[in-house]
Parts: C-alpha cells; structure tokens; sequence
C-alpha cells in the first residue's frame, strides 16, 4: 500500500512533467489533419445517384394532381368533386372555380391529357412541365393501410413483405452493394432507416454515412496547441480507446456481441468524417439561399443543405445513393392546410428541392455535373382513400402515384393518370367514388419501377437490388422501358 | 419501564412477521410467472440488481447499501420493493428535504413550482424563467418548461423512476401523441392522468381505456370532432385512431383474419363508437389566452355546457343515442354495447385486449422497450405465457420479466435509446438533489437528450413512438454527438462545483462535488485508483466488471491518477500512442498500468474531484453506455 504523502508526490510529479513536455511534443508529432492546399475543392465526376424521399406518412397524391375541368367525361368529375369536396374551402361554388384557385394546368406529354399540379407545387410542375417528372399512376408499394408495415415495405422495395421485421436490409443497402467497391448509402435526415441497411446481419450499417449535418461530421479531436486541455486529453482517451480495442474485439467477440456497432460507428466517422469536414471547409460555402431556406419542417431545410455538400464530395463520401425524408403525410384532418405547408415545402417554388437543384445547378461543373446526375424517387407509406372523411382529411388506402424526377428522366404520365373504373360499379355494382374506404387500385408495383430506375444506376443492377420485380404488377397497357433516356 | 417497551416491540415485531410472511410469499408467488423462470438466488447479484434499475428505472437513485440488500433478498421479494407504482418508493429514490416539497406525480404541479418564486423552489434562480408555463410574449402555454421539466423530474431525488418509465413508455411510445398534434396543455394532462392511472390500477386494459378516453388523444387524433347527425345518422369523422386503437393499443393488426372485414366492419364501426367526444374547455385556464389551452383530458360524457358555456352533445352526437345502453356496434365479432363512447370503450377494451393478437404482442411490445431488442420465437412464446399468466397486469408482468433468467441471460441486449443512455448517466453521476438544481439546465440531461434526437412528448414516429434503441444503436451521427457532448461539454457529468442563488436578491450559495459520500474507501481509509476506478465502472456500467477490458482499466487508471490520458503518462513525446491488452499484460506499460492503479487519492483536492469527472465522461463514451447486456462478472 502506498502512503498518501507518496502518492500525492508521484501525482504532483506526474502532472508537472506531462503538462510541461505535452505542447512541444504533440504538435510536432501529430500528423494532424491535411493541409488546406492538398484539400482544393475541384470539381468532381458526379456518379449516376438515385435519391429516395420517404414522404411518411400517406401523402394523399390524388390531391397534388387532379383532372382537369375538361376532362372528357364529367360523371367521373362530378363524382370526384362530390367525394373529396369537403378538403377544399366552402367558397367554392364548383370544381372549376375550385381547380382555378388550387392547381396549375399542365399536360401529359405522352398523351396530351391535361390535369393540375397543386399550386404549392410550383416547382414541381414547372418539372414536369420541363420534361423531368415522370409519374406512375396506381402504384403500389404495400398491400395493407398500417404505416409501420407499409413504410417497411417501401424501405425494403417489397410490397409483398409481410413479416413486421425491421432487422433487414432495405434497397438502398442492396443497391450499394451491387454497386460494389466502397460505396455508400448516405442518410440526410435525422435517422438511419430500413432503406439504408444492408445484407449482412450484425453488420447492417457498414456502407452507411449518416450525415445529417455534412458541415459538421468529424468526431471531436484534441486541440491543436492545447494538449493539455481537458478537451483534448478526453478526446486522445477515448480515440486510443475505440483505435485499440476495437481490432481485438473484432476477432475475439462473436458477431453478435452488440457493442460492434459503436466500434463501427467511431470507425466510419474517423475513416471519412474530418477528410470531409476539411474538404467542405476549401469548397464553396452555403449558398445564401440555403443558408437562410427556412421551411415548416427545419429538417427539411437541414437536408437540403446537406444534399448541396453531398455534390461538392461524392467522392469523398463513396456516393452511391441518398436517403431523404419528410414526415407528417397521414392528414385525417384538415388535410389542406397541413398538406399544403408540405407541399411547398418539398416540391414548392423556393422549396427545399427547388432551393438545392438551382444552387446544385452553379456548381462548378466537371464532366458529369452534378444536377444532371441526380435522380429523386418519392415513396410514401401508401395512398390514401378516395372520399374524404368528415373531418376535412383522408384516411389511409393503398394505392397511389410514384415520381421520377431528374434531367434523366423520360417526364410524362406512366398509366392512367385518373382510372375512369372509379366511377363505374363494380361487379358487386359499388361505385368507388362513392363507397367508403375505396382507394386507389394499385397496380404498378413500386419495386419494378425502382428496378427501371436502378438499372439506369448501373446497367442491369435492377434485379440484383429487386429480384422479385419481374413477378411485381405492372398496369396493363403501361410499359416502364421508357421512363430514363438512357 | 424499559423492559416493557422491549415486550411490546417483540410483541409489535412478532406480529410483524407474522404479516410479513404471508406478504413474502403472496409476492413470490405474484412474480413468478408461467413461461419466465425466476434467476437463481445465486445468480442474483449487484449487477442484476443495477440492471434491473437501468432497464426500469433509468438507474434509479438507489444507494449503495439499498443496492447491496436487494442483492442479498430473494429476487422476488426485492423486486416488488424496487418495482412499484406507489407516489413514492423511497428505497428506489428517497425524497430529500427542502428538494420535493409537491409529490413527483404532476408533471404540472413541478412545473408550476419550478417556473415560480415560491421559497421552496430549490431550482436556481437564473433557471426558472425556463420553467415557465407560459411564453411571456405570447400568453399562451409555452413548450420549452414541459420539454425541461420531465427530464428535470427523471433525475430528481423522490420521483418513483419506475412509475415515471411506465408512464413516459405509455404515453410517448405505446399510446403516443405528439405535442404538436395535442397542445402543451393537453399531453401534459395526458401524462399525468397516465401516472394517476398507474397509481390507481395496473391492468392493462384499465391504462388503455384511460388512454382511449383521453381528451388529448382524442384531440390529437381529430375524433373528437366525430358524430353520427341525430337525424340522418350520418357518421361525420375520420377512422385515424379507430385504426390505431387496435394496432397501437391492443397490437391488434387484423393480419389474423379476413382483411377486408377488419378493414370493412371492425375500424368502420370502431370509427363510429368515437362520437361524442367532445373535449371540454375551462376559459383562462393557466392564464393562457389561447383557447386551445384551456382544453381539458377529463371527457364528459354526457350532455352538458362546459365552463366555457358551449352546449356540448356528447350522448347525442354518439351513434345510437336513442338506443342508450342497447347501442351497440360489430366490432372484433363482438357486439359491443354502451350509451356512449365512454361504456363501448370499456367494453370494448375487454375484448380487444383478450385478442389473441393483442396476447400475443403486448407482451412483446413491452419487452422490447424495456428489455430486449432482440425476442426469439422462444422467448415470444415464455413472455406470452408469462402475460397470461399475470392476467394483463403491467406490473405483476414487468416485475415477472425483472428477475427472470429471460432477462438477466448473458447473451440478452438492449440498446439504449438517448433518454435511457442519458438519464441512466445523468442519475448515477449526480450525487443529490441540490447538484442537479444547482445546475443550469443546460448541463443536465436534456440538451444531449435533444442533440441525440430524442425529445420528450415530440415523438420521432408520432403515434408510432418516439427513439428506440435500436433507432438511437443506428444513429452514427447520435453518437458522434454523444462523443461531442462527453468531450466537449465534459462539465455536463464532471463538474465539481456551481455558485447559484435562489432569489434574485440572495447571497449566492455553492454546491461542490462529494464523491467521497458515495465511493468507499478501503479498510485503510484509502480511496485507491484500481478500487475507485472498478466502483464507478460498476456505477455506470453495471457489468461487474465483465467489459471493463486492460485498455479502458489503463485509461481509468491514468485519467483518476493524474487527469491525464494513459498515453500521456506512459510516453509524453508520443501521446497518440496505442497501447493493446497485451501491452498491457507485461513490461514498461504494464508496470505503469499497475503504478497508477495503486495511487492512493485524496477527495478533499477539488481537482481530484475533477478528476473523477474526467474518468465518468471516459466510461459513459465507451460502447457498454450504449446498450446493456447480462454479462456479468
């Protein structure tokens, strides 16, 4: 046993000779981080990038597109105007009047039918308008109306997944593997998700990067100059720490041991995270635009931000595919003011994607600008029932639209865009535009459309990603073949 | 004199024993449950003990000694004395003097008292103005105090932590809503009707009902506008929580039979028995000048004028009216009957939670948030069994699943989601309650709570629930946040004293840092680094010891010794050197392993105090703060 006088000499000894020696030492021995000129911000090849937007929740797509008022047959128009009326304000004397103040006209440029695009949309419709958006009627992503289930679904890209398991991997992490080499799936929302998830059990989130603030990613390491400060002296423990034990417990602990998943995490963050903190740093800054974007949904915002800083270094980042999310989609009541906000919030003029692309758009542009090599696909939960209920919303159906959009995108309406079915009886002589709980009919399946998309990714990766696509629904009639240029 | 009062206290203790026997055996037996087996009394240790807290009760405030008789009780006697929905279990968290002048079952009551200048707030001073109920500029009830307040109160010395994690786990994840959706006023209504009806019943399908019939759920959902017109009988609502009711409540998904009947007749109908739930309103209640404020959880039933003078036709705006008590409505292939939501809800209840569904995955759905992320078809079938067993009571259930080897076996995990991780380390570095009022809020819990995505009463998934553990395990820039946090903000866990008033014109107190009131020393009286370092590890960790690996011992050792990183005391010209375990079995680096280990501390240097603040954000950095597991030394 040590006396205590001793122990408080060795202690006295100890702190003077480490606090004394530790600010020469460290500052000449650290590698340190690279050097701002080897960091130059060049422009780089932008790989071929799908970004999935999970609107969660059930957006009700009927809503952001409607017919016309000339449409040709107007016993579908007046049995849509009387099922979903009650979601726009009572001002309205008629549909017409209605559509006027709500939606923005556009056509189908396959087909030449006309339809409106939600005025919150604006960006949106300036898209399609633009030959960009490609819409897929009477897609389907699931076979129930629970949100947990159908979101693991769209996740998965298996509509016909039954079990509620969320221990799996999600297209986004097979996508990235049929990619090959390190590439990743990077996540800019606030939580990882089934999507980014890959094959290998106990080890689901080795090609994830979750940046949900690319300007701010690295772990925190000592101080240059303050060796001695608490700060640093925690950060050298715990990086010894992780750096130390984390090989020894990779072969010594079986690899259901769950703490290798923070093992993995400091990994990945150490490996990329500062090379990109201090690639950003020498890249252009946030435009204003985004910098000052303020949405309903500051997350939103967030993300948008960051998927302009995903642009500036997908290399540095392995881009293989991105995931993108916004909540609050299950508007069983006063759908139009909390749909709305939505809406302009996402696909908006000044929007978080229409504020993003045109900042994406003055980046430097190497061979493959980075605008022209994105491509967003926007899932939901589901679609939502075709009469409104009686509380101003809509409740959950199954049904609904999916969207391509992006320069690659071959824009147009894949189906038809509003099923005359709808207002016709049934065999059991029920009109669905008049029978609660009706929805729309879900035909396409949204894993074939993925694999169409996919496969522009990288040639015939599709049914890598998707191996049961070729079995999917696909809308009779409809070919998918056409939806990317190529 | 004397020898009479010895008389009449082993009369008073022979008595005694005589009740207590019964008392014993009626708790053994409650426990043990068909389908969990209870872990052998030799088995039975601190560390379960210590799990067994992190996992219901965000660690608890339990001391040393607490601790050390609850590991040498029987299991199931020591568990109903841990577990229980009393106002206050002083064994789990003793109230301390002049600290918890209100009861710890009002969310509202604290925050009234926090927000205020009342002389028993002990909240210090600068703080309360975050407390308070209202947004000065707005009049209207602000979020900020209910989001600081329930944190607050998770780590304050006299709240029954158990019954706080059972209501927070009700009403943030199994019958959740959000804050938006509800109005500040409402979910905290809603809390604290959940804690009452904890206090009152444990049955599962009592707590559900309250949770069916709750104006704030009713709010948030939108049903409480619902009704079938009296004349036409026309049902004006949206099926949104007639839905949610069966899977989130009961975990009744209708995948058991025919869809479209579950779809067609059981949420149709259920859509319609949610009429006549008209929330009331009490003009001016806490002074808001928001209408939506002065909402009130408690739904009348009948028709009435509420105090705001609306008419309010709750029994005729329900389906049925004229039918009263002969009302009835299809639902699970039951009829179900009732005057009005209230009865049909009641009954309603009843069969839903009898559903085979809802046997089958409550039990799961509570496990998977308090004990194990991963439920194998084995282990499905024993919590089934088990939930049977305990005839759908929450308590007798937990407690059961508390002490089984289910729980307790080496190779069961849980991840902690952020407000378990944060509150479990929050609860074991503050040492009293004056610390944790002393504090400025924003070195308590809450801040990194928020950071790791984790707030209270603003679920991540809305009615799905807030952060798992899972969620929070797959969060990479969580727990790059969580790193931030212990680095850079390192006062949060480890700081040793804070100056602080209690009235704007007061002389300032100081609060300082004890560990000595809590860490023992060694027969000698020594406070040794080696014995020092594995207690807090047990403290935080609560493993035995059995991850506390060479490295982190090196780490612990150098940061309590000398505050300093073990590779700044080994080679001060190479201070981002790595030391592996087998550097540290033999040799140079081994001996200085060994060298600081046996450093003797002194606790009356601040500095030293300091120190052990350094080592406890060490430990709560490393991966086992992140999740438990039953290893065990």
């Amino acid at each position: 046993m040590k006396s205590f006088n001793n122990a408080i000499d060795r202690r006295t000894f100890l702190r003077q000779s480490i606090s004394a020696s530790l600010a020469a030492a460290v500052v000449a021995g650290k590698p340190g981080l690279l050097l701002a000129q080897d960091q130059a911000c060049i422009p780089q090849d932008m790989p071929r990038t799908l970004v999935n937007v999970m609107l969660q929740g059930g957006a009700d797509f009927r809503y952001l597109f409607m017919p016309s008022p000339g449409h040709p047959d107007t016993e579908y128009l007046s049995l849509l105007w009387s099922a979903r009326r009650s979601l726009y304000s009572e001002a309205y004397a008629n549909y017409e009047q209605m559509f006027d103040n709500e939606y923005l006209l556009t056509a189908d440029p396959l087909s030449g039918q006309e339809f409106g695009i939600h005025s919150r949309a604006a960006w949106l419709h300036s898209q399609f308008n633009d030959g960009r958006l490609a819409i897929v009627a009477n897609a389907y992503c699931g076979r129930n109306r629970r949100h947990d289930q159908s979101i693991l679904n769209a996740d998965a890209g298996e509509p016909d997944y039954a079990a509620l398991n969320f221990d799996r991997d999600g297209w986004g992490g097979r996508l990235v593997e049929q990619l090959g080499g390190t590439v990743n799936t990077v996540e800019l929302g606030n939580s990882v998700t089934t999507f980014n998830k890959g094959t290998v059990q106990g080890n689901r989130l080795a090609r994830v990067l979750h940046a949900q603030d690319m300007r701010s990613l690295a772990l925190p390491e000592a101080e240059a100059g303050a060796p001695a400060s608490r700060r640093s002296i925690l950060a050298r423990a715990l990086r010894a720490y992780y750096e130390a034990r984390g090989p020894e417990v990779s072969v010594d602990k079986p690899g259901s041991w769950p703490y290798h998943t923070f093992f993995q995490h400091n990994t990945a963050l150490r490996t990329f995270a500062a090379e990109v903190d201090a690639k950003l740093a020498s890249c252009i800054p946030l435009p204003d635009e985004l910098l000052k974007l303020q949405l309903s949904n500051p997350d939103f915002a967030q993300q948008a931000r960051n998927l302009f800083d995903v642009c500036q270094v997908p290399s540095e980042l392995s881009l293989g595919v991105v995931s993108m999310s916004y909540g609050g989609w299950d508007t069983h009541n006063n759908q139009a003011a909390e749909i709305g906000s939505n809406l302009a919030d996402v696909f908006g003029r000044g929007g978080g994607l229409d504020t993003a692309m045109t900042a994406i758009e003055t980046l430097p542009a190497a061979e493959q600008p980075a605008s022209g090599q994105l491509v967003f696909y926007f899932a939901s939960d589901f679609g939502r029932q075709l009469i409104a209920n009686g509380a101003a919303g809509t409740d959950h159906g199954s049904g609904t639209y999916s969207m391509l959009l992006g320069h690659a995108v071959c824009g147009g309406v894949y189906g038809e865009m509003f099923p005359l079915h709808e207002s016709r009886p049934d065999s059991e002589g029920r009109i669905p535009l008049q029978t609660p709980g009706a929805d729309i009919e879900g035909l396409t399946s949204t894993d074939r459309i993925l694999s169409e998309a996919v496969d522009w990714v990288g040639s015939e990766l599709g049914a890598g990603v998707f191996p049961d696509s070729a079995q999917g629904g696909l809308e009779p009639g409809v070919s998918l073949a056409s939806l990317f240029a190529g | 004199m004397y020898s009479k009062l010895i008389g009449i206290l082993a009369g008073g203790a022979l008595l005694a024993v005589s009740h207590l026997l019964p008392a014993a055996a009626w708790a053994q037996n409650s426990v043990r449950l068909d389908g969990l087996e209870v872990v052998q009394s030799s088995d039975w240790n601190e560390s379960s003990v210590r799990r067994v807290l992190q996992a219901f009760a965000f660690g608890g405030h339990a001391s040393n000694k607490q601790i050390g008789r609850w590991a040498r009780l029987k299991p199931e006697i020591a568990v109903v004395q841990m577990l229980n929905f009393n106002a206050v279990n002083r064994r789990l968290s003793a109230p301390e003097p002049g600290a918890a002048v209100v009861q710890c079952t009002s969310m509202t009551e604290l925050q009234q008292l926090w927000g205020s200048n009342d002389p028993a707030n002990p909240v210090r001073q600068s703080d309360r103005s975050f407390y308070s109920m209202l947004n000065d500029d707005l009049e209207i009830l602000s979020p900020v105090g209910l989001y600081l307040t329930w944190p607050r109160a998770m780590h304050t010395r006299g709240c029954n932590l158990f019954l706080h994690k059972v209501a927070f786990y009700l009403t943030n994840y199994h019958a959740s809503i959000h804050v938006q959706n509800a109005g500040v006023g409402l979910i905290r209504d809603y809390y604290d009707d959940t804690v009452k009806a904890l206090m009152e019943s444990s049955r599962f399908e009592d707590l559900m009902y309250q949770a069916a019939t709750n104006g704030a759920v009713a709010f948030a959902y939108g049903h409480f506008a619902s009704y079938v017109h009296p004349f036409t009988g026309e049902f004006f609502g949206n099926d949104d929580f007639a839905r949610e009711y069966f899977q989130l409540l009961f975990g009744i998904e209708g995948t058991m039979e025919d869809p479209e009947y579950h779809e067609g007749v059981t949420i149709e109908n259920n859509a319609k028995l949610l009429t006549g739930m008209m929330v009331d309103a009490k003009p001016g209640r806490f002074n808001s000048a928001a209408q939506r404020d002065w909402l009130l959880t408690g739904i009348d039933f009948s028709d009435h004028f509420d105090e705001a003078g609306r008419q309010i036709y709750n029994r005729t705006a329900h389906i049925d009216f004229r039918k009263g008590p002969f009302s009835c409505l299809e639902i699970l292939h039951h009829n179900i009957c009732g005057a009005t939501a209230s009865e049909k809800l009641r009954a309603l209840g009843r069969v839903a939670a009898s559903h085979p569904e809802s046997m089958a995955n409550v039990p799961l759905k509570l496990v998977r948030f308090f004990g194990d992320t991963v439920i194998t078809p084995e282990e499905a079938e024993g919590l089934q069994a088990a939930w049977q067993d305990a005839e759908l009571d929450i308590l007798r259930f937990l407690r059961g699943y508390a002490v089984s080897t289910q729980f307790h076996t080496e190779d069961s995990f849980k991840y902690w989601s952020a407000f378990e991780r944060n509150l479990i380390m929050h609860n074991a570095a503050i040492l009293d309650n004056e610390e944790s009022f002393a504090k400025p809020f924003f070195l308590g819990p809450v801040v990194p709570m928020f950071e790791q995505n984790a707030l209270v009463f603003a679920p991540i998934r809305d009615v799905f629930g807030g952060q798992t553990g899972n969620d929070a395990a797959n969060d990479r820039f969580g727990f790059r946040s969580a790193l931030n946090q212990n680095v850079d903000r390192p006062e949060a866990l480890g700081t040793t004293e804070q100056y602080y008033r209690l009235a704007e014109d007061s002389a300032p107190k100081v609060w300082r840092k004890d560990w000595s009131k809590v860490i023992p020393a060694n027969a000698a009286g020594d406070h040794v680094v080696g014995d020092v370092a594995r207690w807090l590890w047990q403290r935080f960790i609560a493993d035995g010891g059995a991850n506390f690996d060479a490295i982190a011992q090196a780490q612990v050792h150098a940061l309590l010794a000398t505050g300093f990183d073990f590779a700044a005391v080994v080679d001060r010209g190479n201070i981002d050197a790595l030391y592996s375990s087998e550097d540290l079995e033999a040799g140079f680096v081994a001996e200085v392993d060994r060298e600081l280990a046996a450093t003797v501390m002194n606790f009356a240097d601040p500095g030293e105090q300091a120190r052990i603040g350094m080592a406890v954000n060490f430990i709560t950095m490393l991966p086992y703060a992140f999740a438990r597991t039953g290893e065990s030394k």
